[in-house]
């Protein structure tokens, strides 16, 4: 008895010092990205980008698996930026259903030859094929590989210096490639931008165009959608802030093309936007070369969140496989002072917190248990805890804060309540819940395959009902 | 086991968090309600402003009346907000308006005591001279939203010709990306011969890329005496000679053809020969036609890539003679390339389709 209420105590005084430690470098991330939130409120409504006609040209590639739900919203969606010089750029990866014919058919197009500029490797591509009447839109019909293969054949087929790799199951708004493009204007060391992501569900979207946005129904989105505001309200731009930023999300992201190719395009891995960052990070250390990876916290994608546990569960799965995968695989930048920020800051963290956080908070709740059944629950023990639920709460808080401060899309003191109430019920089955397909994930990442993890997508159209 | 001190600091920690999340709860109404407030009051001040505004811009003597309804600081910050909606949606000057009614003053007062993009673009867009210095001041900075915005604003003023001088020169030498100097340079609204004198004055190659760019759009650029003035740019730094291939293209004056496939013979670097293989498409094809054949045997793809484009843009002519070049060149690359511009012409492959019916 004595040993499990000891163990109990020494493993009560690790959690306090780990959670307080990681709780308040958090806060720091919150404090230094509410003072580039406060910039950016002044900036949206006055920015200059929108004025100017003159940006660089984009190739948006958007790769495509099994997408014949969402395909057509999405490059209407594209086809409407507001950009001067563009072209999209839709890979089909070998898809089982109709997404190359149903592209084909909607778009009336024909099959075209190119001369493709191979400067990184993937998979034989079959076909291209393009329009008359939309001469920017080209459809690339390739055998499967993997989404980040997709991807390198958008970059060997591109014709711009900057690349914007786009889900296909995404939604951009109008001004969002405008808006993107701004640090590179900006910074011309300026290698990579991410874009925020914002969750679909409950939006009316018709013909590719958000209407208006609203909380979904399904519980599981709600808790996804304040994970979503923790995530790139908060963390993100902090990490952006001190040059960081270990990912550029897959769904919304512009990258230089030189950039790319210079690191050997997308690996083929679980998590290849993650991968693709922390490669630029470690050529760009390493060589001892300029570069900025910035984030682009008024670009906004709306994407479509799974809305059952089946589909969250395989999300959260690959994610945290494509995160322990990438931090094994760049361990060496860990704690290396060579390369600076990357190395003493956010990998550690990423190591600690979203590596490893998984297992030690699993093993408190593991030891919670036991010592309630063994009637050993030290008040200690339970105030640890009350802390980090307090935690919890604050972030939670200051990311719908901080929506209201910026974005006001779910404004009103109904929907507003309803997710503060969520953020509450978040700390209580959904974090745990999370938490476990986690573990289970960091135990077995070597395990599963490489190929795509795609959701149930549903039309977008068929939200407004 | 822990100690006491610490077990306090956990209690305090909790004590702390729990004011902190109250405050952020607190903090998250606060701006809902605020905000929902601030619309309503904005669009009542709005709505009350409206009239008397439209009143005084139509009829300035209505200004008294205008004067007596802006009450506070407030007021008159939507009141501008009305005259500038008002100003762009109609496209006319009210910058001697918004000086009648102070407004320029107020602004440059608030922006002398503090750097802010909202006023800032409201002064850029009143249009008055009086904002003159300040804009300067601001182009200045090393803020690019703060630089450009100041330089947009100076490019709408109407002034004295020194003044912009004074202005473009500033804005040659900023920071800012050479298509959007250009572009702002388009809103200064210069004459041909301005931009001209701007030219030979200047002595960077950026300056006179910028230059001899902005007046190759201008209608004025096909006047023999005009593009004649551009010529001895063709000897300067390939940046230059770049900018003045393509001016002296658009100018579509036959006399030039020599002078530019002189150049494409004699060029070592490819990006001079690109720039002409695609100012030769300003051409009538018989003009061109040898040479542009000639640069689809060049040895750099974007040449050949060019000049295909460039004979495919020729029209009827062009498309024949690619045919030709797609089925006699015994090079396979040619032959490929003139294919793919064919594949991707649509009147060809109707015709094509029409004919295999």
């Amino acid at each position: 008895m004595n040993i499990i209420v000891n163990g109990i105590a020494i493993y009560s005084q690790i959690i306090f010092v780990y959670f307080f430690g990681i709780s308040l470098f958090y806060v720091f991330l919150i404090l230094i990205s509410s003072g580039k939130l406060t910039e950016f409120i002044k900036l949206i409504n006055n920015d200059v980008t929108i004025i100017s006609n003159y940006t660089k040209p984009i190739s948006v590639v958007v790769p495509a698996y099994n997408e014949a739900e969402t395909i057509i919203d999405n490059i209407i969606s594209l086809l409407d930026l507001n950009y001067p010089e563009f072209e999209i750029i839709v890979i089909n990866d070998g898809s089982t259903d109709n997404t190359l014919e149903k592209t084909i058919d909607y778009f009336n197009l024909r099959k075209i030859d190119v001369e493709i500029n191979m400067q990184v490797e993937c998979k034989e591509i079959r076909g291209v094929y393009g329009s008359f009447v939309i001469p920017n839109l080209v459809i690339v019909d390739k055998l499967n590989g993997g989404k980040a293969d997709a991807l390198n054949a958008g970059i060997n087929l591109s014709r711009y210096p900057l690349f914007c790799g786009i889900d296909a199951d995404c939604i951009i708004e109008k001004n969002a490639l405008l808006r993107i493009v701004k640090p590179f204007l900006i910074h011309e060391e300026t290698i990579a931008v991410g874009g925020i992501i914002r969750i679909a569900n409950g939006c009316t979207i018709r013909e590719g165009k958000l209407l208006e946005a609203k909380l979904p129904r399904s519980a599981i989105v709600r808790f996804q959608i304040i994970e979503y505001f923790r995530a790139f309200l908060t963390s993100r731009i902090g990490w952006e802030r001190i040059n960081a930023l270990l990912i550029i999300s897959g769904a919304f992201g512009v990258f230089t093309k030189a950039a790319a190719v210079n690191v050997g395009g997308y690996s083929t891995t679980i998590g290849e936007d993650m991968e693709l960052t922390l490669k630029m990070h470690e050529y760009y250390r390493k060589n001892k070369l300029k570069y900025k990876i910035d984030f682009a916290s008024d670009a906004v994608c709306w994407t479509q969140a799974p809305d059952t546990l089946k589909g969250l569960k395989s999300q959260r799965i690959r994610w945290h496989r494509g995160l322990t995968e990438s931090l094994i695989r760049h361990k060496k930048m860990m704690f290396n002072p060579k390369y600076g920020t990357v190395g003493m800051l956010s990998m550690p963290y990423f190591f600690l917190v979203e590596m490893i956080g998984p297992v030690i908070e699993t093993f408190g709740y593991l030891l919670f248990t036991i010592a309630i059944i063994t009637g050993s629950v030290s008040k200690f023990f339970i105030f640890v805890f009350l802390m980090a639920y307090l935690f919890g709460i604050l972030f939670s808080l200051s990311g719908i804060l901080f929506e209201e401060f910026s974005y006001k899309r779910y404004s009103g003191f109904k929907e507003i309540s309803k997710l503060i109430l969520y953020s509450f019920l978040e700390q209580f089955g959904y974090r745990q819940l999370t938490v476990w397909w986690r573990v289970e994930s960091f135990f077995n990442f070597k395990k599963g395959s490489k190929n795509w993890g795609t959701i149930q997508r549903n039309a977008f159209s068929k939200k407004e009902k | 086991m822990f100690s006491n001190n610490i077990q306090s600091f956990i209690i305090l920690t909790i004590y702390v968090l729990i004011i902190a999340n109250v405050l952020l709860l607190f903090a998250i109404y606060y701006e809902i309600i605020k905000d929902t407030l601030k619309r309503k009051h904005y669009d009542k001040v709005s709505f009350l402003l409206k009239p008397e505004i439209t009143g005084y811009i139509e009829n300035e003597g209505q200004k008294a009346d205008v004067e007596k309804s802006l009450t506070s600081h407030y007021f008159k910050m939507v009141a501008i907000d009305t005259m500038i909606d008002y100003s762009e949606t109609n496209h006319v000057n009210l910058s001697e308006k918004f000086e009648k009614l102070n407004f320029v003053n107020l602004l440059i007062k608030k922006l002398e005591k503090e750097t802010d993009i909202v006023y800032l673009r409201k002064l850029a867009l009143m249009r008055s001279e009086q904002a003159y210095d300040i804009l300067m001041n601001f182009s200045r900075s090393e803020d690019l939203d703060i630089s450009y915005m100041s330089f947009f604003g100076l490019s709408l003023i109407e002034t004295q010709r020194d003044k912009k001088e004074a202005a473009i020169s500033q804005l040659i030498s900023s920071n800012i990306l050479r298509d959007r100097i250009i572009e702002i340079l388009r809103q200064f609204d210069l004459e041909f011969e301005e931009l001209l004198g701007l030219l030979e004055k200047e002595e960077s190659v950026k300056g006179k890329v910028i230059f001899i760019k902005a007046m190759m759009n201008k209608d004025e650029i096909k006047r023999e005496d005009y593009s004649d003035l551009l010529e001895k740019f063709l000897d300067q730094h390939r940046e230059v000679k770049i900018a003045a291939i393509q001016a002296l293209s658009n100018s579509q004056n036959e006399k030039y053809v020599s002078e530019l496939t002189k150049i494409y013979e004699n060029e070592e670097n490819w990006q001079v020969r690109v720039a002409v293989a695609k100012g030769l498409s300003n051409f009538k094809f018989d003009c061109v036609k040898d040479v542009l054949l000639k640069m689809t045997k060049d040895s750099e793809w974007w040449v050949r890539y060019n000049a295909i484009k460039s004979i495919v843009a020729m029209g009827e002519d062009g498309l024949y003679s690619l045919i030709d070049l797609s089925l006699d060149s015994s090079d396979e690359k040619i032959s490929d390339l003139a294919y793919y511009f064919l594949n991707a012409n649509q009147d060809v492959y109707n015709t094509v389709k029409n004919i295999e019916v």
